[in-house]
């Protein structure tokens, strides 16, 4: 018979002893370090901040100004506001939230003018920002969306910068609303943002009547966005609810009249040589609903907004400042 | 020299590369980013076979066919980036000692295989099929790059979080990194065969690999693409890399009909290898590493001669030399032996080809619903003889919405570019389908011309037309508000409206809501309505191609006044 070396066996022995005792720890430790004793609970989605700041008494809460030159006109009103200053501070850092939701040139009124978006950036860098993120989750291509409506070209000439919303900006934000309550949110630039500005354009909507302050909010949200027009009114409501914005720039600058919310020809545009200015968003949509030629009264979004006590319909008891500049 | 065609192979795969990262919205101006499907003489020759004309910018072959007289084959031995990624897998993969390795590098009768290839794919294209973007490299590689590399580069960008922004240290360590791992391949695949030389260059190209992969991540657009069904090309993509774990540069030596076409150019070029009789030992080392198979050892074959003077520099007589027009005694053999016979029989599978698909499989028949061809395709047959399937179309596409047809398009039109709206819609202000198209089967559109403005006022560019699935629309069939359809149509006025309806709920009350509907005179079948639908799965409004602009038969509609009763 043929004897193996037994000091062979004894090494190959010890080697097959600690390849097992490896495999058992390491499965063990592995199976230990995985293992769940309870199903987990729902810690819960996270909120958003609220980024109104104090208005004294004295101040108006919503300025217009009639006018040809955005930077100008968007200066005029927000002195009326008691200035910028007011809102924005040294070392904030200012989310801005135009309508980019289309890949179209400015002139179809499908979106915030870029002449605004720039007067906005400019300012606020003025006044002392630090960063001012110009973003939306556009329902068209985003790059050509940002390139198309020149607003990629306006912040940035103006120093601020474009954020374009990808997949891991988003998550799940617990909006609080009657409706929208969990929904994914693009919450990327929130976690930045210390001050919030609302750059909606004013324009006809076939099934809100018209999309403004409130309804610009949509571009935050992302997941199933096509659902919500299920109940529109009072998503647009709970929105409302859900942003609470330092300031709302509603450009008026150009109206789109009807087939909106995308338009396509320019005979569906109107010049509006308008700006408003204010903190009131159920005031800012009350009255650009009139800028529409559009009776508030028809817009169900703005009566539960106003029973849930975000602002009133009644824009005219504001005593907003009229102005005109060149 | 080796040393320098290897700076020219890496410079023109970086600027293969390099062209198809720029092949995007955010950075398309102008950039000649078609420059290698149109020196592609194969590209022209099929084009002007079957449609009879030579599209534009194909004239450019000129300089390739000029290049190839002059030197013979170097195109694939300098430029060809599919070869340059085949030649550095070669070279990877091949970890045999000397001996094997000369005869791995051998001509085989098997490569003649390319030939009759090419044959078969040309007569198809005489019959009216344009097939060679099958097999035609520089097509192969930007369809590969458009539906494989660049999402997966993208993917892994946006996971490791690369984008524009990407600082130079991160890329710097990326580099690093792919240096080091092609560093270690190749010695540990290098030792066995006894040549760990190699290392430096195999690092140095696995860094210029990663520095495309890299650009292709941090140029990519923000939304993931996805292509349904690329999986097959990439599975054919990935193949055709890995025969070179067999064979060392297979695909250039037996199936590139591309390398074929410029072989039989080649036959007549000026310069070429010449082995000096005087001088040659018969050691038989220049046959180890000759990457065409082209025997320099024994009686060159020209035609397979990629002209990578890897004989040249390896010779230790110096007895070899790339030369113009050396004297000739016997020792070349200028053309490949094909065989009268095997020629016929190539043809022959091309013109069963025709009778199979084009007379028996109707391929052009108009009612295809499903075949929603890109903004300004010409008309079907016309487009058969023009699409390479090159995937230039889907590269560019900024909403994705441009995919490989698998069986959409019938058997020819495998891989040809159609519209899946349930991933994209054709947006309204973008034209870049047409301007990428090498050979015009997309035509060049302004504008005006594809939004039905000016001159073409009224007569937009239709894709098909948009119906509704009453069973499935949410309004038609739950009675709930929706019209997200109406809200995203991009046509003004809107082809989609609502007509308010009244209804009785279940519990008996009377709700008033607006149904909608399509008016076909509006609609130019963009497909904004069915991305946008929120039935998710079968959407509840879907565009077929009736109505599409480019084909007078795939209609529905009587035109000018048709439903209109005229007033007496």
């Amino acid at each position: 018979m043929n004897r193996v070396p037994e000091t062979e066996d004894r090494r190959a022995f010890l080697k097959r002893l600690a390849a097992a005792g490896a495999i058992v720890a390491g499965s063990g430790g592995a199976a230990l370090w995985l293992h769940d004793r309870e199903v987990p609970e729902d810690s819960g989605a996270p909120r958003l901040g609220t980024f109104g700041v104090e208005v004294p008494a004295s101040a108006p809460r919503m300025a217009i100004c009639r006018g040809r030159d955005a930077r100008a006109m968007l200066a005029a009103a927000l002195d009326r506001m008691g200035g910028l200053s007011h809102f924005i501070q040294k070392g904030d850092v200012v989310l801005v939230k135009p309508n980019v939701a289309f890949d179209r040139p400015p002139a179809l009124g499908a979106t915030t003018s870029p002449e605004v978006v720039g007067a906005v950036v400019s300012l606020c860098r003025e006044a002392g920002a630090t960063r001012v993120i110009v973003t939306d989750n556009p329902i068209h291509n985003p790059e050509g969306s940002f390139l198309k409506t020149r607003i990629r070209r306006a912040t940035e000439e103006n120093g601020g910068e474009v954020l374009l919303p990808v997949a891991r900006h988003f998550r799940e934000i617990e909006l609080g609303g009657r409706v929208l309550d969990r929904w994914t949110f693009f919450h990327e630039p929130f976690r930045h943002a210390t001050k919030v500005i609302g750059l909606p354009t004013a324009k006809d909507h076939n099934l809100s009547h018209a999309s403004l302050a409130m309804k610009n909010w949509y571009g935050l949200l992302g997941g199933g966005r096509n659902r919500f027009h299920q109940s529109i009114d009072e998503v647009i409501a709970d929105l409302g609810c859900a942003v609470q914005p330092t300031l709302v720039v509603l450009d008026a600058t150009r109206l789109l009249m009807r087939n909106g919310p995308t338009g396509g020809s320019p005979a569906d545009v109107k010049r509006g040589d308008t700006l408003v200015v204010g903190t009131d968003q159920v005031a800012l949509d009350a009255f650009g609903f009139e800028l529409l030629g559009k009776d508030p009264e028809k817009a169900r979004y703005l009566k539960l907004a106003e029973a849930r006590g975000l602002g009133t319909r009644n824009w005219r008891r504001l005593s907003p400042l009229e102005i005109r500049t060149g | 020299m080796k040393r320098i065609r290897i700076l020219y192979q890496v410079f023109f795969l970086g600027l293969f590369l390099l062209l198809v990262a720029v092949m995007d919205l955010s950075y398309m101006k102008g950039y000649p980013v078609l420059w290698f499907l149109q020196i592609d003489p194969l590209v022209a020759l099929g084009t002007s076979l079957a449609a009879h004309t030579l599209v534009h910018g194909l004239i450019w072959c000129l300089v390739l066919v000029g290049v190839t007289v002059l030197f013979g084959r170097v195109f694939c031995g300098w430029a060809c980036p599919l070869g340059t990624l085949h030649h550095f897998f070669g070279a990877l993969f091949d970890a045999r000692p000397t001996p094997e390795r000369t005869a791995s590098n051998r001509f085989r009768s098997l490569y003649n295989l390319k030939y009759y290839l090419l044959v078969m794919l040309l007569v198809m294209a005489a019959g009216n099929s344009l097939q060679i973007g099958w097999l035609d490299p520089i097509p192969f590689l930007v369809r590969a790059m458009a539906v494989f590399v660049q999402p997966t580069s993208q993917w892994l960008g946006q996971s490791a979080g690369l984008d524009a922004g990407t600082s130079i240290g991160t890329a710097i360590l990326i580099l690093t990194a792919a240096a080091g791992l092609g560093w270690c391949l190749s010695r540990a695949l290098g030792k066995r065969a006894g040549r760990p030389g190699r290392a430096v260059r195999d690092a140095l190209f696995a860094a210029a690999l990663a520095a495309g992969i890299l650009i292709l991540a941090c140029m990519s657009p923000v939304d993931q693409r996805r292509f349904h069904w690329g999986f097959w090309i990439t599975l054919v993509f990935l193949v055709a890399v890995a025969l070179n774990r067999v064979v060392p540069r297979f695909w250039c030596r037996a199936l590139c009909p591309l390398g074929a076409l410029l072989g039989l150019v080649a036959k007549f070029s000026l310069w070429q290898i010449h082995r000096s009789p005087e001088q040659c030992k018969e050691c038989g080392l220049c046959a180890a590493d000759c990457q065409g198979a082209s025997d320099p050892d024994k009686l060159l074959r020209k035609s397979e001669c990629f002209g990578c003077l890897n004989c040249r520099d390896v010779c230790p007589e110096g007895g070899i030399s790339y030369r113009f027009m050396p004297p000739v005694r016997g020792e070349l053999r200028p053309s490949p032996d094909l065989g009268r016979r095997r020629l016929i029989g190539a043809a022959s599978v091309g013109a069963m080809w025709i009778l199979g698909v084009r007379v028996g499989g109707a391929s052009t028949r108009s009612d295809r619903s499903h075949r929603i061809r890109p903004p300004g395709s010409v008309p079907e047959a016309r487009f058969l003889e023009q699409c390479l399937k090159c995937g230039a179309c889907m590269r560019v596409c900024p909403t994705n919405a441009i995919q490989p047809a698998l069986s959409e398009a019938g058997v020819e039109g495998l891989w040809s570019p159609i519209l899946v709206y349930r991933v994209g819609a054709c947006e309204p202000e973008c034209t870049l389908c047409g301007r990428v198209c090498p050979t015009g089967a997309i035509r060049v559109l302004t504008l005006d011309e594809k939004l039905g403005r000016g001159r073409w006022a009224g007569s937009p560019v239709r894709m098909g037309t948009a119906f509704f699935d009453r069973g499935r629309c949410l309004p038609w069939s739950t009675g709930k508000p929706c019209v997200v359809c109406q809200e995203v149509c991009p046509v003004s006025p809107k082809a989609i409206y609502t007509k308010p309806t009244e209804l009785t709920t279940r519990e008996g009350s009377k709700v008033t809501l607006g149904l909608p509907h399509v008016d076909p005179d509006l609609c130019t079948g963009c497909g904004m309505c069915e991305k946008e639908c929120p039935v998710h799965d079968l959407r509840a409004i879907r565009v077929t191609s009736v109505g599409e602009t480019r084909s007078s038969e795939n209609r529905m509609l009587l035109g000018k006044g048709g439903g209109r009763t005229e007033k007496e």
